[in-house]
């Protein structure tokens, strides 16, 4: 019976996923937000129908660590390049303001020092697909502002992968020292060197992939490096995303990789979403509200979402103005940061997982990520005005 | 009767001939930058009745490979929107569009001392229609395509 109730949670999950993720794509919402709510609506939220994520939940780190290194390929080292040191600031100043809220505000509300760490971390990534979407409709993707969000968005990500790889690995540690530090410091200089390595014999690589006989073996090899070096990251205590992802930054230049690139988002159109909708899953309001009241929940979850949206205005916003733009362009830069929904959520669910993080603040990160990706298109529009009068 | 235009042997002789001895039959090399608008590849693919281009950066490394075939793309009424940590999606404005856009990078290369069917085999093992041929240094000397073979063994012209 085993393995039909394997193939059912999986079946049932990928198909009520697939089909939110149309309706997501209709509203011009990211898909994710259709696999997650396709998690609370099959979980124990509201259906019940998969009830416990044993089924599922090997493919979806699997999905999680396809997608981030896919998301390593897909960009290239040269375009990190590209942008300049204003974006890294206003991407800076995001993260230090969000984690700093986010930390103090689980101190204040009386969370033990791992909450504390994993709030502060959440809160630090940004993922602006609803912005671009937005400043695309409105045609003003092209403009300095456009080009600043963009820029601090990619660094943002690659922040706030950096910011859980020291959570994780403080709050598995249990400790947080100097000493404690060695084996992170460690753990990062061998995948970088791994890395270089990688993108430094690149060459190399692609032509003794083009003598493997093997059918498909130059993508097989590729996606077994990607996961192992994520293992190993893993191993170092580093969570496995950080070693995805760089070392699929590192091979973004291999030869052919378009090809293998193309294979990798098939898999990932498949596996990735049970990730997601594993994030869905795992919420659990009614296991909350036996040891807390419904109120407290809401007032958490709304003070999570008042600090993830002050943090990113103020923090990019101010970073912003600092490099020298108007308050208008800084407010602008700092209302198109807000949108959650992509290394925030991997991060909740690692928080959630490994016991740093309460149900409560599970629901304030969900909470976060929906009520972001619906009001930024509306905040926007409003705060560019200025720049559509103008161009008129 | 034969599938093919010329003798076995002579489809032999083909595939184990290098690519250096055809590139006299390929037409001629068309190099783009990757900065340069994509006017630029349509105007050259035009006149000069090639498919594709090699894409070279600043240094004059090849950097990607641009086909007629990548030219829809500018056409497509909306990127594919997935969901994408890093990558984020753009839809430039066509004629904002430079050759960097639509190509494709990290092209697959063949030294010219290669064969034939090493070519048919690349192309087949990642799914590509273009090799761009280089010569011992990495410097690019031609581009075969699927079609140019398809219409020297069979006999059948691609369109």
């Amino acid at each position: 019976m085993r393995e039909a109730l394997i193939l059912f949670d999986i079946t049932i999950v990928l198909l009520v996923a697939k089909i939110l993720e149309e309706i997501m794509a209709r509203l011009r919402q990211p898909t994710i937000l259709g696999d997650l709510l396709a998690g609370i609506l099959v979980g124990p939220t509201v259906l019940g129908l998969v009830s416990t994520t044993e089924n599922i939940e090997s493919l979806a780190w699997v999905g999680i660590v396809i997608l981030l290194f896919l998301a390593g390929i897909e960009s290239n080292v040269s375009e990190f390049r590209k942008y300049g040191f204003q974006v890294l600031l206003v991407a800076l100043g995001g993260v230090i303001a969000c984690f700093m809220l986010g930390f103090l505000y689980a101190y204040f509300a009386g969370y033990d020092i791992k909450a504390m760490l994993f709030l502060g971390a959440i809160l630090t990534p940004t993922s602006v697909g609803v912005t671009v979407r937005t400043l695309m409709e409105i045609d003003i993707l092209h403009s300095k502002e456009g080009h600043v969000i963009l820029g601090a968005a990619v660094a943002d990500d690659v922040y706030g992968i950096i910011v859980l790889a020291l959570v994780y690995s403080m709050v598995l540690e249990n400790k947080i020292s100097i000493e404690g530090l060695y084996p992170i410091i460690i753990g990062l200089l061998v995948i970088f060197l791994i890395a270089f390595m990688a993108h430094r014999f690149s060459l190399e690589i692609g032509h003794f992939l083009r003598k493997l006989k093997v059918h498909e073996s130059a993508f097989t090899t590729v996606f077994i490096l990607g996961l192992s070096i994520a293992t190993l990251s893993a191993f170092f205590r580093l969570s496995p995303l950080i070693g995805a992802f760089f070392i699929g930054l590192a091979l973004s230049e291999l030869p052919g990789s378009s090809a293998i690139r193309d294979r990798l988002e098939f898999l990932s159109s498949i596996i990735t979403p049970l990730f997601f909708v594993y994030a869905g899953i795992l919420l659990n309001p009614w296991s909350a509200l036996a040891s807390s009241s419904f109120y407290r929940m809401i007032i958490i979850g709304l003070t999570i979402v008042a600090l993830g949206v002050i943090g990113k205005i103020v923090g990019c916003g101010l970073a912003a103005k600092l490099s020298g733009m108007t308050w208008k362009e800084a407010l602008a830069i700092g209302i198109g940061m807000i949108p959650r929904a992509g290394v925030d959520l991997v991060i909740a669910v690692t928080g959630l997982t490994i016991g740093a993080i309460t149900q409560e603040l599970y629901f304030g990160t969900l909470l976060l990520i929906y009520a972001t990706s619906l009001s930024t298109p509306v905040l926007l529009k409003k705060v560019f005005k200025y720049k559509l009068k103008s161009s008129r | 009767m034969s599938f093919f235009i010329i003798k076995r042997e002579e489809i032999e002789k083909i595939l184990e001939s290098t690519l250096r001895e055809h590139i006299e039959e390929l037409q001629p090399l068309i190099a783009v930058e990757e900065d340069m608008p994509v006017e630029i590849f349509i105007d050259a693919a035009k006149r000069q009745k090639a498919d594709a281009a090699v894409v070279v950066g600043r240094k004059g490394k090849i950097v990607g490979i641009i086909t007629k075939l990548d030219l829809l793309k500018i056409l497509r009424l909306e990127l594919p929107y997935r969901l994408r940590l890093l990558a984020v999606p753009k839809r430039p404005k066509p004629e904002k569009i430079t050759v960097r856009e639509i190509m494709t990078r990290n092209p697959i290369s063949l030294k010219d001392s290669a064969k034939v069917r090493d070519a048919i085999d690349l192309m087949s093992k990642y799914r590509i229609s273009h090799i761009i041929i280089v010569d011992d240094k990495g410097k690019p000397k031609a581009i075969i395509s699927r079609r140019f073979l398809l219409k020297k063994i069979f006999g059948i012209e691609e369109h």
